[in-house]
């Protein structure tokens, strides 16, 4: 059995699938493919692959991965052709693969770049005013319980890449990984607290790349 | 103007808006002459699930000159937000608003989704009534179009019969009048000179003094006395799809549908699928492998589901299904065998059932005695019921599910006590195997719906049981379950006592269904928006007394309201099934001896094997 790990992307035309239905996809289109899968032994087989950080419904990302087992070598380029064949263009997009063994919990940021689409007129300065505070104290809902953090602990980088009267371009690098990870969506929320004109009509966040320890 | 996707994170699952999905169609729409809307009136999980659809999506997608996309209801969250921004009901492949397309052709799978219809042409900002719409042409078909009528003034032209038989004639002479450039009333009149084509403004419908049809008549040259369906005669070189689309997100049924035949042979008194399909045609194994196949291949799918009315009627069952495996197997595919009928049910099915999975299983005995079993020509026996149940016992399963229906022509008490007799007979039979050789965890349940006499079957002449007999029998029966290890699933009774209405309803009924929309009716087959006392309104504030249409027994010399509609079985084939039910006597099903019923007029299928 070997590893093979993906990068893949999730485009414009599936950003609001979740990762449930990401992970149906990849198994259905690597049949189609007919990559050699390794399926788990029991009543009901199913492919072995892990991805290294679910992603939200609404984000898009260019960086994800995805670690499958498969039963043979199969060829790395030939891999990525069948997949994309075998893939709806605009959607899931497979960019690289690589036999490796580095390990997903090493994963402690990842970047994103975020569009926000703002209800009325936005004053950038309020924005860069928040981003240059020390702290923003915000609720973060886990399966278990709700917290108060600091999200500006956990902003790494920030920069306004651009902007227009009613919306704006950020990035951001940001805690991430199985253990602690902060959505975007979160960013924006705290964001929105501390600027005052600030207030999103819509987010837009897209998954930049993986920061590894 | 607002844009959709400003939104889509504020609905839930938003990915049913957003398409895009493995197997959609991408074509350009400035280089078609013809744009047509697939409309499913239900949400996108429900209408994915359809195959029609799926059938004609492909069957239309590979004419050059048309574009097929799909348009489905939206849930009440993403209603809201369409309402509030001004937007308009749009198609999934080009997102463009469903009024400007030139067909929408909507699927009448039950009679319960007729508001969503409605509500769907007012999303869209679609005149509601046929004869105030420009543009556009609103057509439908599917097993409630046999009987047309309720919708009469809202739909421009039904599609009788197979879609996939008909679809491209009237999209022809479609593309001709549009070529053309002749006035709107000329198309219906060319397409229904086309047989299987029914517009309803072309006829006039007058009334006796106690309500009944006094007369249907043709107001046009072009219209025909009466509208026979169309089918298609040879299955394995009708149009079947090889690529389906793959959604992304969950739906209700998602996995390959193969469809193994089209009909029953068997001819239960209250079921209208099996009129209405019928003659029984059947596809070769040698067709439906490579079919799976493709499919298989094309799809990804984990599962795969013979799709017919009772798939162990198949004449070559063994030699399907062990091919089937032979492929499935070693691709870990699921194979499904549903609608199972337990006076054929082997030992060797069985076995294959468990190679796959070991999921539950369910039969339909209809009625809980014999006599009653007898009066539908459900032409089952307790014994095959019990040998059936003994059988899934040893065979490793521990779940059966029981349909029956209640309020069915004739009962008694005593047959609705039957019922609860017959689900203690079958948890019995689990006990009759050594406890080590069964599953653990027996469960039995047992899921009455509540019977509604459906247009073109041998009841469309009978009254149906009010909501409150229908909810005493329910009590009855909940009370003379006594095992343990028996659940018990009923059905709104008012739903069925709605579905009555409008399954045998008339066409003055659409101002009805008009009016309920207005009223906030939607979605009145799920429980979230249903609302009987808003119904009770609607019809007081229309005039129109339901009773009519339900608890009111017909008699033989009574028009009925799609007495023009010709299925192809004859009124006096079911007037003498109607005949014989009374007298508790079967008929033997069509592959034993052929009872006359009309369909052979088709020229093919069971009829001349």
């Amino acid at each position: 059995m070997n590893k093979l790990r993906l990068t893949f992307e999730k485009g414009e035309a599936v950003r609001y699938i979740g990762h449930l239905d990401v992970l149906r996809t990849f198994v259905r289109a690597m049949r189609r493919a007919e990559i050699p899968v390794k399926y788990s032994e029991g009543f009901n087989p199913h492919a072995v692959m892990t991805f290294a950080l679910p992603l939200g419904v609404g984000v898009t990302s260019e960086c994800e991965l995805v670690d499958i087992a498969v039963t043979d070598e199969p060829h790395l380029s030939d891999v990525i052709t069948r997949l994309n064949a075998n893939l709806a263009p605009g959607g899931i997009k497979v960019v690289a693969a690589e036999y490796t063994d580095r390990p997903f919990r090493e994963i402690i940021r990842a970047e994103y770049v975020i569009d926000i689409v703002n209800n009325g007129r936005l004053n950038i300065d309020d924005i860069s005013a928040a981003l240059a505070q020390k702290e923003i104290l915000i609720e973060k809902k886990s399966k278990k319980k709700v917290s108060e953090i600091n999200i500006m602990e956990n902003i790494f980088e920030s920069e306004i890449l651009g902007y227009t009267d009613f919306s704006v371009r950020l990035r951001v690098v940001i805690s991430a990984g199985n253990t602690f990870n902060i959505k975007p969506q979160l960013v924006c929320d705290a964001l929105s607290t501390a600027a005052e004109s600030l207030n999103p009509r819509a987010v837009f966040p897209c998954r930049k790349r993986f920061i590894f320890a | 103007m607002a844009d959709i996707r400003h939104f889509l994170s504020k609905v839930e699952k938003p990915a049913r808006y957003t398409g895009g999905e493995w197997g959609s169609v991408i074509k350009d729409p400035e280089k078609v002459d013809i744009r047509f809307a697939f409309c499913f009136p239900d949400i996108y999980d429900v209408g994915m699930s359809h195959l029609g659809m799926k059938i004609l999506y492909g069957l239309i997608n590979e004419r050059p000159d048309t574009y097929c996309e799909r348009v489905f209801a939206p849930w009440a969250d993403m209603e809201q937000i369409l309402r509030e921004n001004s937007l308009p009901l749009f198609a999934l492949e080009t997102g463009d608003s469903l009024k400007d397309f030139d067909i929408a052709g909507f699927t009448l799978q039950y009679e319960m989704s007729y508001t969503n219809i409605v509500n769907m042409l007012d999303l869209a900002g679609i005149p509601l009534l046929s004869r105030d719409r420009e543009g556009i042409f609103v057509c439908a078909g599917g097993p409630c179009a046999y009987n047309p009528e309720p919708l009469a003034d809202i739909i421009d032209f039904f599609i009788l019969g197979e879609g996939e038989e008909i679809i491209n004639e009237v999209l022809d002479v479609f593309a001709a009048w549009k070529r053309a450039n002749a006035p709107r009333k000329r198309f219906l009149e060319q397409i229904a000179e086309l047989e299987g084509v029914y517009v309803p403004s072309f006829y006039d419908v007058s009334y006796n003094e106690d309500g009944t049809i006094a007369s249907v008549s043709p107001n046009n040259p072009a219209a025909k006395e009466k509208i026979k369906k169309r089918i298609v005669k040879d299955l394995d070189k009708a149009y079947y799809p090889e690529k389906i689309i793959v959604p992304y997100t969950d739906i209700v049924h998602d996995r390959i549908m193969l469809e193994i035949f089209r009909g029953c042979s068997r001819g239960c008194r209250f079921c209208q699928a099996g009129i209405i399909y019928r003659p029984v045609r059947e596809k070769s194994p040698e067709k439906l492998l490579n079919l799976a196949d493709s499919l298989i291949k094309n799809t990804g799918y984990e599962e795969i589901s013979l799709v017919s009315l009772s798939s162990s009627d198949y004449t070559r069952l063994g030699c399907l299904t062990d091919g089937l495996l032979k492929v499935t197997e070693p691709k870990n595919i699921n194979l499904a065998l549903p609608s199972l009928r337990v006076d054929n049910f082997s030992m060797e099915l069985m076995e294959k059932m468990r190679r796959v999975r070991k999921s539950g299983l369910t039969f339909a005995p209809e009625a809980g005695t014999q006599r009653l079993r007898n009066v539908i020509n459900k032409n089952i026996t307790e014994e095959d019921i019990r040998s059936s149940a003994t059988l899934a016992f040893s065979g490793g399963f521990s779940g059966i599910k029981l349909y029956f229906m209640l309020g069915l022509p004739t009962e008694t008490d005593e047959d609705v006590i039957g019922i609860a007799n017959l689900a203690e007979m079958v948890a019995d039979c689990y006990f009759t195997i050594q406890k080590e050789k069964r599953a653990r965890g027996l469960s039995v349940t047992v899921s009455a719906s509540c019977f509604v006499p459906k247009p073109h079957t041998p009841f469309q002449w009978e009254a149906q049981d009010s909501i409150e007999v229908l909810e005493r029998k329910q009590k009855l029966l909940r009370d003379s379950i006594k095992h343990r290890a028996i659940r018990f699933n009923w059905h709104e009774a008012s739903v069925s006592y709605l579905e009555g209405v409008f399954s045998r309803g008339d066409r003055r009924l659409s101002k009805v269904i008009i009016a309920a929309q207005k009223k906030g009716c939607k979605f009145d087959s799920w429980h979230d928006f249903y609302s009987f006392d808003r119904w009770l309104e609607v019809f007081d504030e229309c005039g129109v007394v339901p009773d009519f249409y339900t608890t009111r027994a017909r008699s033989y010399d009574e028009i009925l309201p799609w007495d023009h509609i010709d299925v192809g079985v004859s009124r006096d084939f079911l007037m003498r099934e109607n005949e014989k039910a009374k007298k508790a006597v079967t008929t033997p099903q069509c592959r034993e001896q052929c009872s006359g019923c009309g369909a052979n007029s088709f020229g093919g299928g069971v009829c001349f094997e």
